[in-house]
């Protein structure tokens, strides 16, 4: 039985200043709550308790002082209700006044047209210190942390070797590096013009790395590439066997994806001649199964039921224990996985997709070989994750293949025939994803497959498409429709089977959001937005998507892709310290309902193989 | 109305999966006089025969064989008690299960309603079963065939263990042990020491009933 979703407890910040009404999970900072809804508060620390800037008045509802409001405020300021947003946690609702900004913050939009409050874990400040003397015999560190006043930063121990000689040979003027409350770097001269970071989309079939100018909040350089595991099979399965079959090949594997990451990040950082010295941070948002493997994580677990991960947040470990090649003492974070088959990428999506802070009802579908759902209405969070199979991928299809030149993309028939859109437009040589979407919703629309998905009598074929009926022929093994006479005077078919493929995948998919939509007793047609993320949800064509019922029947317009959204998720996480806390808040968010474990998971399956009626 | 045109509507009613006809056509059947067996192995199984062909070419799909093994499983439900009194043997009793670590059920259930559209007594022990419960079952149904799906390359594994601790069981011997599920390969099947894989249920069938006849076959001879 799969269980009831808890009650999430939710409360609601008013925040006066900007007449601004915000609903969060219970228990996140007032400072957190803020930067998500777009509302700056002062600080320079990025809200990790040391700077005191982040000064606000609770003016209804109650925050207990906290140690550092101590500190920070006087006692009749406390009796005021002045508070540290950073350590503020909001367990009941407030009505809060923000004081105007001393500066002025930067914000950037990522993701799907999020306004992310600049506050990278790394900071800069270029010291002009004041040389030592017979009088001043401050030691080196101490007279670098002195510079630093509206932060405590602990020090990492790798500064000091190389500490004296750079502060002697740069007379003095230095840059200190700051990560997440870490002195980790001093660096001769000034270079607070060069912070980056680099936010990496470890994917099971392509990894992203993006290197971000953490000054400007933008993307500096982008590279991608295959992940080097490939040759251990295509999807999260046929990894973790591989593992199950030679004890050597998970250490095999970690080194592969760490080859991978490394060359892109080094890609993204030749190309401006930046010094990869220079980046000091990394966020990484893989599957749960690739993260577990990058980390040599035994994977096992989580390939075979009831399907188990080995921990839901992953400790923030050095970049280079990820074999990452940046600055020495950077550390990577890794985002936190909901479950075997809902991880750190559909987090990171979901997060750039702002699923937690939108009233409208609202779902996320990542197609792919597993296919992730999330649910959303402002109130609940539900996640599922559905094994839609490789159709998608056109890896089963007899004719499918890649998204690459000469593959048909796009199907439509008109009045006078079939039209294709072929990739590169080279001479057709197969069928891939979106085409075999294109093509099943299209034969199904004019009736050449009926409900069912079964290609109609040639006889019937006659009757409902003269023009096309002859492409409908009789192949070894069954039916078929001939798509293009390929170049080598073979057809390009799409079979029988292949239309069961399709339809097996699609019915997985919706039978996922059916599902999720009965948890939360609401309506198909009640959904105001399906955002489509992944490479593959930006070529689908969503009215076909609509037709053959792999997404809600909702006007078209309201089907949006919405693109590499784990990539997105994880820029957000270097741009902000308080989204960063917004992916670990929403693993406690969301209910994981997991599919395989209601008995009617088969019932609605089978029914949800046919297409919808019109 | 002569029993072959309850036969012909029998068959047809079948295929299109029309229970409650079938159940009709099942009761005049009898009432005319004709026998269990007839009913059975002249109109019911061809019509499964013929579902399994149409499902190999794709033009039967998963609903539709499922309504097929459902209206023929209601007429079973009349006949099974009277064939046991007329003492006819099933073809076979075949124990199947889904291996331990694997959920994944909708393909074996096809290959049960194919086995039982085939005649065969079929045992169907659900999924995530561990080794014991295949041994627990062998030794209380005493079945010709045991039958494994897994449909995770990280669960087809469990074919080699349950295949070990049958052996170790002392229950292998004249056992025929299948296997089957969408990753698996005739390869993988024989490098774990199974006697049979199918790619699809009606294959499976057929597989079975050759593996069942080459058994007794070898059988006879030792006698």
């Amino acid at each position: 039985m799969a269980a009831e979703p808890t009650e999430v407890v939710r409360v609601d910040l008013t925040f006066e200043s900007h007449d601004k009404q915000v609903r969060v999970p219970a228990g996140v900072t007032v400072f957190d709550a803020a930067s998500w809804n777009g509302i700056a508060i002062d600080s320079t620390c990025g809200g990790h308790g040391t700077c005191r800037k982040c000064k606000v008045q609770i003016l209804d509802g109650t925050v207990p002082v906290g140690r550092l409001d101590t500190r920070a405020f006087e006692p009749e300021q406390l009796r005021q209700g002045w508070r540290l947003a950073c350590i503020a946690n909001a367990t009941e609702s407030l009505r809060i006044h923000v004081p105007p900004l001393t500066t002025r913050p930067k914000a950037s939009t990522v993701g799907v047209g999020r306004q992310v409050i600049l506050r990278p874990s790394v900071v800069k400040r270029h010291l002009a210190l004041a040389e030592p003397s017979l009088v001043d015999q401050r030691s080196d560190l101490r007279r670098v942390l002195d510079e630093i006043t509206d932060i405590t930063a602990n020090v990492d121990p790798g500064v000091l070797a190389t500490l004296p000689r750079t502060l002697r040979e740069s007379d003095f003027s230095v840059t200190a590096v700051i990560a997440d409350d870490r002195l980790i770097a001093v660096e001769a001269g000034d270079t607070t013009d060069r912070v980056f970071g680099v936010a990496i989309d470890l994917g099971t079939t392509t990894v992203v790395a993006t290197r971000m100018d953490l000054t400007t909040g933008t993307p500096a350089a982008v590279a991608s590439a295959l992940n080097r595991q490939q040759p251990f099979g295509a999807d999260v399965i046929s990894r973790i066997s591989a593992t199950m079959l030679d004890p050597d090949a998970l250490a095999r594997l970690r080194e592969l994806a760490h080859q991978t990451m490394a060359e892109l990040v080094a890609d993204a950082c030749a190309e401006a001649g930046v010094d990869a010295e220079h980046v000091y941070d990394a966020a990484i948002a893989g599957n749960t199964t690739m993260t577990q493997i990058a980390m040599g994580i035994d994977p096992e677990p989580l390939g075979v039921a009831p399907f188990i991960p080995a921990t839901d947040a992953f400790p923030t470990v050095l970049a280079s224990e990820m074999g990452l090649a940046i600055h020495p003492r950077a550390r990577a974070f890794l985002f936190p996985s909901l479950g075997a088959y809902v991880g750190g990428d559909i987090i990171a999506g979901a997060l750039a997709s702002g699923m937690d802070r939108d009233k409208r009802l609202r779902l996320f579908i990542d197609i792919g070989t597993n296919c992730e759902i999330i649910l959303a209405d402002g109130e609940r969070l539900l996640a599922t994750a559905a094994p839609a199979g490789p159709a998608f991928e056109a890896a089963s299809i007899s004719c499918g293949m890649r998204a690459a030149a000469g593959a048909i993309e796009a199907v439509a028939i008109a009045d006078d025939g079939l039209r294709l859109q072929v990739i590169e437009d080279a001479e057709p040589v197969g069928i891939c994803g979106s085409g075999l979407v294109d093509a099943v919703a299209e034969l199904a629309r004019v009736g050449l497959l009926d409900h069912s998905g079964r290609f109609v009598s040639d006889e019937q074929a006659a009757v409902i498409a003269p023009t096309l009926a002859d492409r409908l022929v009789d192949l070894e093994g069954g039916r078929a429709f001939r798509l293009a006479e390929a170049a080598d005077g073979a057809g390009i078919y799409l079979t029988q089977r292949d239309v069961r493929e399709l339809q097996f995948a699609k019915a997985a998919i919706s039978t996922g959001w059916k599902l999720l939509l009965q948890q939360a007793h609401v309506a198909e047609r009640d959904v105001q937005q399906v955002l489509l993320a992944g490479s593959f949800g930006t070529y689908l064509s969503a009215r076909n998507a609509i037709r053959i019922g792999l997404v809600p029947k909702i006007p078209a317009l309201r089907v949006v892709s919405a693109g590499n959204v784990a990539g997105e998720g994880a820029k957000m996480a270097l741009l902000s310290g308080p989204e960063r806390n917004g992916a670990t808040a929403l693993i406690e968010a969301i209910d994981y309902i997991e599919l395989s474990d209601r008995s009617d998971f088969n019932d609605l399956f089978v029914d949800e193989l046919a297409f919808p009626g019109s | 109305m002569t029993p072959d045109d309850v036969l012909k509507a029998l068959y047809d009613e079948t295929l299109v999966g029309n229970a409650p006809a079938v159940l009709e056509w099942t009761g005049k059947g009898l009432e005319m006089g004709m026998t269990p067996e007839e009913i059975l192995f002249e109109a019911l199984i061809p019509s499964l025969e013929e579902v399994g062909a149409r499902f190999e070419r794709g033009d039967f799909f998963v609903p539709e064989m499922l309504i097929s093994g459902k209206a023929m499983s209601g007429a079973l439900d009349v006949l099974r008690p009277l064939l046991a009194q007329t003492g006819v043997e099933t073809v076979g009793t075949f124990v199947m299960g889904t291996v331990k670590g694997d959920v994944h059920d909708i393909g074996k259930n096809l290959v049960n309603i194919m086995l039982e559209g085939a005649g065969f007594q079929v045992i169907d022990l659900g999924v995530q079963c561990p080794p014991e419960k295949f041994i627990a079952a062998i030794e209380e149904h005493q079945p010709e065939i045991v039958g494994m799906s897994a449909f995770l390359t990280t669960t087809m594994p469990m074919f080699k263990a349950n295949i070990n601790a049958i052996e170790k069981a002392g229950l292998r011997n004249d056992l025929i042990v299948m296997v089957g599920g969408a990753p698996v390969t005739q390869e993988y099947a024989d490098a774990v020491g199974a006697d049979g894989y199918a790619a699809d249920a009606a294959t499976a069938v057929r597989r079975a009933k050759e593996l069942l006849a080459q058994r007794r076959a070898a059988r006879a001879a030792r006698v």
